[in-house]
């Protein structure tokens, strides 16, 4: 009778632990499969893609065009290219590279100008641009503060003091 | 290889198998398990049945070699948790006594009678350190204490990676949580602000347009914080976030 109980304790114990085991292993699997998907993501400050349609509208001038970013190691480009159109609806083209770094202050990313690069299409003159886009876009050695948010299906939304500037969805 | 099985009947009553570390209720068939350094006390009380062990008997038997770094608290640890597992079983008597500033025993006035047979279990191989050894009557599994104490550190370090893993991967933004539908008749768009402040920054000018040019059910969230200027509108053909498929332009007015 005792060697049947401790027959029958062993093996709900032996069973409790497989059960356990189990368990652990599909909860860690599971998270370890999240975190793989996920780890773009988790480390998108320092590298992420981002191409995002953007008008920008502000008294008489508008912009309108594509904002396509990269940002590999704290390094980046931003690439825009889009039409401006001024108060005499005269319209110009932006077409440049913004060459940045791309730093964090208190794990907030604060984007520091190097480098502007035009086309020999783009025509918009400096001044009429910072009506509509920060001295970033215009001049080297310039911040742009923004700020990443990922949304639960892993899109980036770029914001600039808690307003949604670029949703990352591609073009 | 064969091995002896050696368990000790108590009182008729209650079965203690050394290799197993339990105290059975035979009647009740209440089984409680023991802690390993208490199944060592037990075995050492029930082998010098009658007699008197003393503190250091008990403490080299136990601990072996350790003995002299182990302190006499953790002995009486171990006889109290015998003692409660014993009541745990339903004993009402006092199997253990404590003879002040000799020892311990099992008296006379306790019954206890040895069983023993063979085992072939390999499960129950001796496996305690040659020290400890020359005093066991029989094998004693105290490395399967060692594995399920290693295995709960794993289960615990898997637990707590894995809550690491979790948290960091799931700190994404619900999008829509942050924004309340603004009701307009007659547009087939639907029409979002981010809550108290948006209601109270974005007025119907900002919106009209939209209306007017309202093309295909499109999802408008619109952005607005009390004492900025700035405004931006997400111009989406689906809820943000919902879908992977969402594509969505920014207008931003700054």
């Amino acid at each position: 009778m005792t060697s049947k109980m401790n027959y029958l304790y062993k093996f709900k114990k032996t069973i409790l632990l497989r059960i356990v085991v189990t368990l652990c292993g599909i909860f860690f699997l599971y998270n370890s499969l999240t975190y793989i998907k996920h780890k773009d993501s988790i480390n998108f400050m320092d590298n992420f893609l981002c191409k995002a349609k953007l008008a920008v509208e502000r008294k008489e001038n508008s912009f309108a065009g594509i904002i396509d970013i990269s940002v590999i190691k704290g390094k980046g480009t931003l690439r825009i290219d889009g039409i401006f159109r001024n108060a005499s609806s005269l319209s110009y083209i932006v077409q440049r590279t913004v060459i940045f770094d791309a730093d964090k202050e208190n794990s907030r990313p604060t984007w520091k100008s190097k480098k502007i690069i035009t086309t020999h299409l783009d025509d918009v003159n400096d001044e009429s641009l910072v009506t509509l886009f920060p001295a970033f876009y215009t001049k080297p050695t310039t911040v742009t503060n923004i700020d990443l948010e990922t949304l639960s299906d892993g899109t980036l939304v770029i914001t600039k003091s808690h307003l949604p500037y670029l949703y990352c969805s591609g073009l | 290889m064969p091995s002896r099985m050696i368990r000790y009947i108590i009182e008729n009553i209650y079965e203690f198998d050394p290799s197993e570390m339990t105290i059975t209720n035979i009647q009740t068939n209440e089984i409680v398990k023991i802690h390993s350094t208490s199944a060592q006390c037990l075995l050492l009380l029930l082998e010098k049945h009658k007699n008197i062990v003393t503190q250091k008997q008990l403490l080299q038997f136990t601990w072996g070699e350790k003995s002299l770094v182990v302190t006499h608290n953790a002995l009486y640890q171990c006889i109290l948790n015998l003692r409660k597992n014993f009541t745990q079983v339903g004993c009402t008597k006092k199997i253990i006594t404590t003879i002040p500033r000799k020892g311990l025993t099992i008296d006379e006035t306790v019954t206890v009678e040895k069983i023993e047979n063979q085992s072939n279990s390999a499960s129950e191989r001796n496996t305690q350190s040659p020290e400890v050894n020359k005093y066991l009557p029989f094998p004693i599994q105290i490395n399967r204490k060692f594995s399920f104490q290693a295995l709960s550190i794993m289960l615990g370090v898997v637990i707590i990676v894995s809550a690491l893993i979790f948290a960091s991967s799931h700190n994404d933004i619900d999008f829509q949580k942050d924004y309340i539908e603004k009701k307009v008749e007659q547009s087939s768009c639907k029409f979002f602000v981010n809550n108290d402040e948006g209601y109270q920054e974005i007025d119907n000018n900002l919106i009209t347009p939209f209306i007017k040019n309202c093309d295909g059910g499109k999802f408008l969230f619109f952005t607005a914080y009390i004492g900025m200027n700035s405004k931006s509108v997400l111009i989406c053909d689906n809820i943000p976030g919902k879908y992977k498929k969402t594509q969505c332009r920014s207008l931003y007015l700054p």
